[in-house]
């Protein structure tokens, strides 16, 4: 045994993340920590309960079931905001990680209820729209997931920036685009235009949600990575399924389109 | 169903297998073993960071009382 106990317990590292403090902060016994294979069975149960309450949501229509998936996305955003905070603004909420062992299992249930009845709606209006868009999905993610591991995407602090840009210009375009529906009863034509604009806008919002799952796929490697506490575990599969969820609804708009 | 459909509930299954299998394997060292990676423990404990940080400045702030030698501390001469 050296003298040092976190080279005993990690080994030489050069990489300066490992030789942080926080590092060794974090580093608890090999039980109480984030491990890939935890990370995907959390990733697992979260799909799981997403479809198992969609299935309701798709096969009991009414407006009970419209109230109730209402709620459901109520709850989730709430679950998110509890857990991510708003991080850009982290003096307003802080993430709060520890929450996730919580708050992911009503974001799954709740999205899934909210999907479920989109889902239906749609696919009364295109046949087999809803197969093609998760089918997709899962080709976009898996492709993703293989280019992360390789090595050939390599997330680092630029592409976080232009990440968290992209994907809050969105945000921010959706909200806009919904008050303006409250006020107008029309919302933007480039979100719901069927035509080259709205297209090139869907495809564009697409490829943004795609490589949202890079950034979720270096949280979950380097939470395990990093030893870090067990409940990264469900924070990094509440990331992932949140986008994969946010990609679903996205490819099904694009396809919707394509097909109007 | 059509053709189309078929085909990509497929390779859904498929890319569903390959999601879920190779998420279990550690990412290459030419992911891995480089300096510019995203520093995501800044980001998500920066709560306990922070409880870290006033605690440490509370505990610098608090006078340091200085021990008075009592009759039971031993004498030691040279």
């Amino acid at each position: 045994m050296s003298k040092h106990a976190a080279l005993d317990r990690f080994g030489r590292s050069g990489n300066p993340l490992i030789r942080s403090d926080l590092f060794n902060q974090t580093a608890l016994d090999n039980e109480d920590v984030t491990t890939l294979d935890g990370a995907v069975n959390k990733t697992a149960i979260l799909l799981g309960l997403t479809v198992s309450t969609a299935a309701i949501s798709w096969n009991f229509q009414g407006p009970t079931m419209g109230l109730i998936s209402g709620i459901g996305m109520f709850a989730a955003v709430i679950a998110s905001l509890a857990t991510y905070g708003l991080w850009i603004f982290r003096w307003i909420i802080k993430p709060t990680p520890h929450r996730a062992p919580y708050t992911a299992p009503i974001y799954a249930v709740g999205m899934g209820f909210a999907i479920g009845l989109i889902s239906e709606q749609m696919e009364s209006l295109f046949p087999g729209i809803v197969i093609q868009a998760v089918s997709l999905t899962f080709f976009v993610a898996a492709s993703l997931l293989l280019l992360y591991k390789t090595g050939v995407i390599r997330p680092d602090q630029n592409f976080l920036l232009i990440m968290v840009s992209a994907t809050l210009g969105i945000f921010f375009t959706y909200i806009a685009s919904f008050i303006y529906a409250m006020v107008t009863g029309s919302s933007f034509s480039i979100i719901t235009d069927t035509g080259l604009m709205g297209i090139g806008f869907s495809l564009l919002v697409v490829a943004i949600a795609a490589l949202n799952l890079v950034l979720d796929f270096d949280i979950i490697e380097q939470a395990a990575e990093n030893r870090t506490p067990k409940y990264m575990e469900w924070f990094g599969a509440m990331a992932l399924v949140a986008t994969l969820i946010w990609l679903y609804l996205e490819i099904l708009r694009l396809l919707a389109k394509l097909r109007s | 169903m059509n053709t189309i459909t078929l085909l990509l509930a497929l390779l859904g299954i498929a890319s569903f297998a390959v999601l879920f299998y190779f998420l279990r394997f550690k990412a290459s060292s030419r992911q891995t073993d480089r300096d510019n990676r995203i520093p995501w423990h800044k980001i998500w404990f920066q709560r306990e960071r922070y409880k870290e940080t006033k605690a440490s400045i509370e505990e610098q702030k608090q006078p340091k009382v200085e021990k008075q030698p009592s009759e039971e501390d031993a004498d030691f001469k040279d």
